[in-house]
């Protein structure tokens, strides 16, 4: 009986991430490019991207404890190798103008020629895992001699590494394969995912990275709630202790760090499909702190925290305070206190009281259905009956 | 007699010019209960760290069902063998048959004294110093002196974690939940020890929320719910009043009759070391002054000078 009643809340989670899925697929149709309303779809595209990059910086910060600061560093890894084997035959050469490219494959361009359309998609599905699999590659290797480090060391290595791989991928003896220190385009990008049916084309440029960022969001908070994010919770709240219940610690936190390193990698291999540019200056330690700071506000230790902090930052800096830079926000016209720069004092002072009244940031560590779930009901039998079946 | 269960051989633990615990030998059979005691900066914690493996040894060996768990282990950052008393004795893995009892100590001697064949690794640099998870995994479990619960998580979770180590599925099965049946049947386990441990209404409070004694009681759930062979308690009555203190000693005789668990503890409780300890080992300054039943502690010269004097006039 209690299985069937959880059974039937997965259900419904189920059923509302559908029908969001589904939203967005509409909203992709009838939103034009000129609307005004096209900013929605941009904030969509770049929420889900950072939303994607916040949550996996959770499940290391928040989840496991491991204060690290390489993100960047492991998105670049990830946007370059998707870059790099989606870059089409014909335009490989006008890419690579100074080097001679090494890696001439591109894996939608070769399934396309065996499966048609859907060859095209089953390509960017492969460059955007094996994204994910080169970063978590690197990951395990930066983690061998690193994740034995505790909390401030261990952010200022990984930090040290965001930092030199980016230089590395500058390199001008790398350019074959990374093209120096210029940018890599004409990829595979969003504007170009299109599904034609019979007659009607189906725009896939905002529902693409939104369904990427859903997917591997949901992976993440299988993995949290599993057996293997108790422990996680375990080694964060007490290292020593979870080591004495039989814990392997270099193990877990090995997983902890590949498994979020693998998503930064999907995250960025996503950014560089929404930017259609990959340049690795582009991934300064800058971003490692946005999304710190995104994830500090959304809760640390609440994925839909993470989540909610990542899309109100991008709508905010990207959309709803864009007016004061250029003059008018909310109606009122005052071009010599709405220039250049004021956005981000406004937006400085907006996290700076955030941050002061909600001390845990906006979610703290509850989650979604903890907030649905009502108080006088949680100290109750029903809630407790409940945790057995979970 | 039963079967010994837990070996410490001349142990010895230095840190720099301290040494900790010197030369300690002692041995816990099956089904008993021995406390380890002594005045303040014995080495009882450190000796406690060695068996667990928080701390490799710099000589000396712990035995395990058996089975050889930990042995001396180069210090330092020269990677300095100990060179001290008995020093040549533990280079090997394993305990060769044959080796006498250790309380006929002149068996042993003569036993130490005498050619043998050695095992294969005599002399050879092969160190044997597991982490403290695997030797919790060959069934070796602990509480601590200063309770270290996880504190976001609730009082089910705490226990629930400590089956994790007990899964027989990968990463993968966990993520997509195909590990559904041991899951659920470690829950009902979790329920189950909760309810023998008296902490099954309290289940979905947090665990740091708990009273003091209770916080107590979920640490020794924990362990206990890593299977154990032998428990060990690291001060359970720390910081406890009377009235607690006498619920304790109970607890600690229920574990052992409704588990057939063999407890090692440490404590500062006299009347509950006296009351539930089948033997026990005094240590004073890293060494071992005494061991035996609790009448011949009570009444030994040394121990009296070196500790129960003092304790005794503080108590009464």
């Amino acid at each position: 009986m209690l299985q069937k009643k959880d059974n039937k809340k997965n259900f419904i989670a189920l059923i509302v991430v559908a029908l969001f899925l589904a939203l967005v697929l509409v909203l992709d149709q009838v939103i034009k490019p000129t609307d005004k309303m096209s900013m929605l779809l941009t904030v969509l595209q770049k929420g889900s991207v950072y939303a994607l990059a916040a949550v996996s910086m959770n499940l290391l910060n928040g989840f496991t404890g491991l204060f690290s600061l390489g993100h960047a560093g492991f998105m670049l890894v990830g946007a370059y190798t998707y870059a790099i084997f989606t870059i089409p035959a014909e335009s490989r050469d006008t890419v690579y103008q100074y080097y001679d490219a090494a890696i001439r494959v591109s894996f939608p361009e070769v399934l396309r020629s065996g499966l048609g359309s859907f060859g095209t998609v089953l390509g960017v599905v492969l460059a955007v895992v094996l994204a994910g699999l080169v970063a978590a590659v690197f990951a395990w290797l930066i983690g061998l001699p690193v994740l034995k480090l505790k909390s401030d060391y261990l952010a200022i290595a990984t930090l040290g590494f965001a930092e030199i791989i980016r230089a590395v991928f500058q390199w001008g003896k790398l350019g074959p394969v990374t093209n120096g220190s210029n940018l890599l385009k004409s990829f595979e990008r969003i504007s170009t995912f299109k599904l034609t049916v019979g007659e009607t084309t189906i725009k896939m440029s905002t529902f693409v990275p939104v369904l990427i960022a859903t997917v591997c969001i949901a992976l993440i908070v299988l993995l949290v709630n599993s057996t293997y994010g108790r422990s996680f919770k375990a080694i964060r709240d007490d290292e020593i202790a979870a080591e004495a219940m039989g814990i392997n610690l270099a193990k877990h936190k090995m997983i902890s760090f590949v498994t979020s390193s693998f998503f930064a990698g999907v995250a960025g291999a996503t950014m560089a499909m929404v930017l259609g540019i990959a340049q690795a200056s582009n991934f300064k330690s800058a971003m490692t702190y946005e999304i710190l700071l995104m994830v500090v506000l959304g809760g640390i230790g609440s994925i839909t925290g993470s989540v909610i902090g990542s899309v109100l930052f991008v709508a905010a800096s990207e959309w709803w305070l864009r007016g004061l830079d250029s003059g008018v926000f909310l109606g009122i016209n005052a071009p010599g206190i709405f220039r250049n720069g004021f956005r981000l004092v406004v937006f400085s002072v907006i996290i700076m009281v955030v941050v002061l009244f909600f001390r845990k940031g906006i979610m703290g560590d509850k989650e979604l259905p903890d907030l649905l779930k009502p108080r006088a009901k949680k100290a109750s039998k029903k809630a407790s009956k409940k945790e057995v079946t979970k | 007699m039963s079967k010994n269960i837990l070996r410490v051989e001349n142990a010895t633990m230095q840190f720099g010019g301290v040494v900790a615990v010197d030369n300690l030998s002692m041995e816990v059979n099956e089904g008993e209960i021995v406390a380890l005691i002594g005045p303040n900066g014995a080495g009882k914690t450190t000796a406690f760290n060695v068996i667990t493996g928080v701390y490799a040894p710099s000589n000396g060996m712990v035995t395990f069902d058996g089975e050889p768990i930990v042995r001396n282990h180069p210090q330092g950052k020269m990677k300095k063998l100990y060179k001290g008393e008995n020093s040549t004795m533990y280079t090997a893995a394993y305990v060769p048959a044959g080796r006498p009892p250790m309380e006929d100590e002149e068996a042993t001697k003569a036993w130490n004294d005498a050619e043998h064949e050695r095992d294969p690794f005599v002399g050879s640099d092969k160190v044997l110093a597991p982490t403290p998870d695997k030797i919790t995994e060959r069934g070796m479990a602990r509480t601590f002196q200063n309770i270290r619960l996880w504190k976001s998580q609730t009082v089910f979770t705490n226990v629930l974690i400590a089956k994790h180590m007990r899964r027989t599925h990968g990463l993968f099965s966990a993520i997509f939940r195909l590990n559904r049946k041991e899951e659920q049947q470690q829950r009902e386990e979790v329920l189950q020890l909760l309810k023998i441990v008296g902490l099954e209404d309290v289940k979905d409070e947090l665990a740091t929320s708990l009273p003091y004694g209770k916080q107590r009681r979920l640490e020794i759930a924990r362990a206990l719910a890593t299977d154990p062979k032998l428990l060990l308690l690291d001060e359970p009555a720390a910081g406890m009043n009377p009235q607690e203190t006498l619920e304790l000693t109970k607890f600690i005789g229920e574990i052992r009759d409704n588990f057939k668990m063999t407890i090692l503890l440490i404590e500062h409780h006299m009347d509950l070391v006296m009351d539930i300890s089948d033997r026990i080992y005094v240590l004073d300054f890293g060494k071992l002054i005494a061991s035996g039943v609790p009448e011949e502690i009570q009444n030994n010269e040394r121990v009296i000078d070196a500790y129960l004097g003092v304790a005794d006039d503080a108590e009464d």
